[in-house]
């Protein structure tokens, strides 16, 4: 006769029960002989299985016919010598690198403490407040370029860009204005006048982000130019500039990855997705084609493009050291894009048990939440994290009121939301 | 000619010869092999319950492996390193021929290849036999949890299943090995 009790066996062997689980479990154990008979049986099979010989001599010797597979390993030219290169890696920072340059040229903005409130706003992601206050401000100071750059730099943050143009090409032209309508329009996606801003301004960003144009458009020659310019200046821009002109020498794959890469970065993002996709797919294998397969899959499904994601998802073959976390991420945001709730959850529940990094998992929770457009849903997702990123994702599906319980307090955007 | 080979004729110093590999030197590769093969070929041959899958296991592993060698760092965790690309490919097999049966088997022929891959050559003990003959997902759990040593997480990520699933998988594969054994 079996207790019903008898599954907890095999979790009570295996550490698995909490510890007020475990003792009610050895308490029931002395009074129910079936259970602890149980218990003896499995406890027995365990410590077989664990006694099998962790190696196992093959039938016969494999070597040879393995050997027989194995090609030389190519020393440098053709296809390997960029991706072997640290190229591939040098790619995976190319939007990082990106952003340090938007950063860096952001902190080229205004730095008068007289204007720190209205910064303050900014940094902390009330936009609607920043761009009313610096509006105020540029209407005060008219002629004063720190509060129009400002003002610009609000709107162009609030998604006014028109505005942010405007109120740029009212200063006096320079290489730091140029730059700045070349963001501008890249924001907006008017990619001829990327082009021209970015190419005028003569600054190494503004030169990327015009060559990157030019790589949409198929036109290599003119991106070469602008890149090799870029590419003198040294620094993180520099390297950007030369990370994308070793992929336009070495072969049609790399001009292929490079022309999706830009495709990415002047902000089309599905064609860039359906351009990589069979591109990375088709990487001789490496720890680079998993970082390649991984940073596509991820771009794919911050796009809303779940099925693409899983596919290059699906071709890691083992994910870079440290990075298993990462590729389980992803996949729960794959399932959040596809409104796979439940699944979506687990994933990220999992990761948390798992011993992932914390801030990691919360940022890929906030990531998922943006992927839906179900309140609920991305109200659950964000979990019980207190971000400001939480709270705008959660502002941007409509669901306020859960955005003010996930805003930091102290914060601007928590005395705009008001409290709970 | 095997246990030649593994004998140690000087101390391993296993750091070096991955380097040596990665420079396109079949000996040290080969050394490696010799060192790992019979690690390999026990989880491969544990997860894929069949001889002839297991040596196709094997070799692709350390054909992978040599592929990857020239953007392989650490050197001296190489064997962990390709125990789990091992794992990843026998996995990843299982989890493909589920999808073939899924897709396109009826019941009888999915019965006859299972039968099949049964009666394939194996190790004399009894125990192992038994493992060789519980279903797929649920071998595969308790050979990564029991044997191996993996935690629940791990292998719900490797398998895209929740804990619970796993849990319960090892649950009923210790029960059906129990009744084999007791046959």
């Amino acid at each position: 006769m079996s207790c019903e009790q008898r599954y907890l066996v095999d979790e009570y062997l295996d550490g698995e029960l909490g510890q007020d689980e475990a003792a009610a479990f050895e308490a029931h154990l002395g009074t129910c002989a079936s259970c602890r008979s149980e218990l003896e049986a499995v406890r027995a099979l365990i410590k077989a299985t664990g006694e099998l010989p962790r190696e196992l001599e093959p039938e016969r010797d494999l070597w040879p016919q393995t050997a027989e597979q194995l090609r030389p390993v190519e020393k440098g030219g053709g296809k390997r010598r960029w991706i072997l290169g640290g190229g591939a890696l040098a790619v995976v920072g190319l939007l990082a690198a990106l952003c340090a340059g938007v950063i860096g040229v952001g902190l080229l903005w205004p730095t008068d403490p007289s204007l720190e409130p209205a910064r303050a706003l900014l940094s902390e992601g009330d936009l609607p407040g920043a761009l009313a206050a610096w509006t105020e401000l540029s209407q005060d100071h008219p002629a004063d370029a720190e509060v129009v750059e400002g003002a610009a730099y609000a709107a162009l943050l609030a998604g006014d860009l028109d505005e942010a143009d405007r109120l740029l090409s009212t200063l006096p032209d320079g290489p730091e204005v140029r730059l700045r309508r070349a963001m501008v329009a890249q924001r907006a996606g008017d990619l001829d006048a990327v082009a021209e801003h970015g190419r005028a301004s003569g600054l190494p960003a503004g030169q990327v982000m015009a060559a990157e144009v030019h790589l949409a458009d198929s036109e290599p020659d003119q991106a070469r130019e602008l890149l090799r310019a870029a590419s003198a200046a040294g620094g993180s821009v520099g390297r950007t500039a030369d990370t994308y002109l070793s992929l336009l020498d070495a072969d049609d794959e790399g001009r292929a990855l490079a022309e999706a890469t830009a495709l990415w970065s002047v902000g089309e993002r599905a064609l860039s997705c359906r351009a990589a996709e069979d591109l990375v797919v088709g990487l001789p294998d490496g720890l680079e084609r998993d970082e390649q397969l991984m940073l596509w899959g991820s771009r794919c499904v911050t796009s809303r493009r779940p099925d693409e994601a899983e596919h290059l998802l699906d071709e890691v073959l083992v994910p870079p050291p440290g990075q298993q976390w990462r590729m389980h991420a992803l996949r729960g945001m794959i399932h959040a894009a596809r409104g796979e709730q439940t699944l979506a959850l687990t994933t990220f529940e999992q990761l948390e048990q798992g011993g992932a990094p914390p801030q990691g998992v919360r940022d890929a929770r906030a990531t998922a939440a943006s992927l839906t457009d179900d309140p609920e849903f991305a109200v659950a997702l964000v979990g019980d994290q207190r971000s400001v990123a939480a709270a705008r994702v959660l502002m941007e599906v409509g669901a306020v009121d859960a955005a003010r319980r996930v805003v930091p307090e102290d914060t601007v955007l928590a005395s705009v939301l008001g409290t709970p | 000619m095997l246990a030649l080979a593994r004998e140690p004729m000087e101390p391993l110093d296993e750091a070096a010869l991955v380097r040596r590999a990665r420079q396109g030197d079949l000996v040290a590769y080969e050394a490696l092999y010799r060192v790992h093969a019979g690690r390999v070929y026990a989880v491969c041959l544990r997860l894929a319950g069949d001889a002839a899958r297991a040596e196709d296991l094997t070799q692709r592993a350390f054909v992978r492996a040599w592929q990857r060698l020239s953007s392989f760092r650490e050197e001296a965790a190489f064997g962990t390193w390709l125990h789990r690309l091992a794992v990843n490919l026998a996995l990843d097999e299982l989890r493909a021929e589920q999808r073939r049966a899924e897709r396109t088997a009826e019941a009888g022929e999915v019965y006859a290849l299972s039968e099949a891959r049964r009666t394939g050559p194996e190790r004399g003990m009894d125990l192992e036999r038994a493992i060789a003959q519980l279903p797929d997902r649920a071998r595969a759990v308790l050979v990564l949890h029991d044997i191996e040593g993996w935690k629940h997480a791990d292998i719900a990520r490797h398998l895209g299943v929740t804990t619970g699933t796993t849990k319960s998988q090892l649950h009923r594969a210790r029960r059906l090995l129990r009744e084999a054994l007791r046959s």
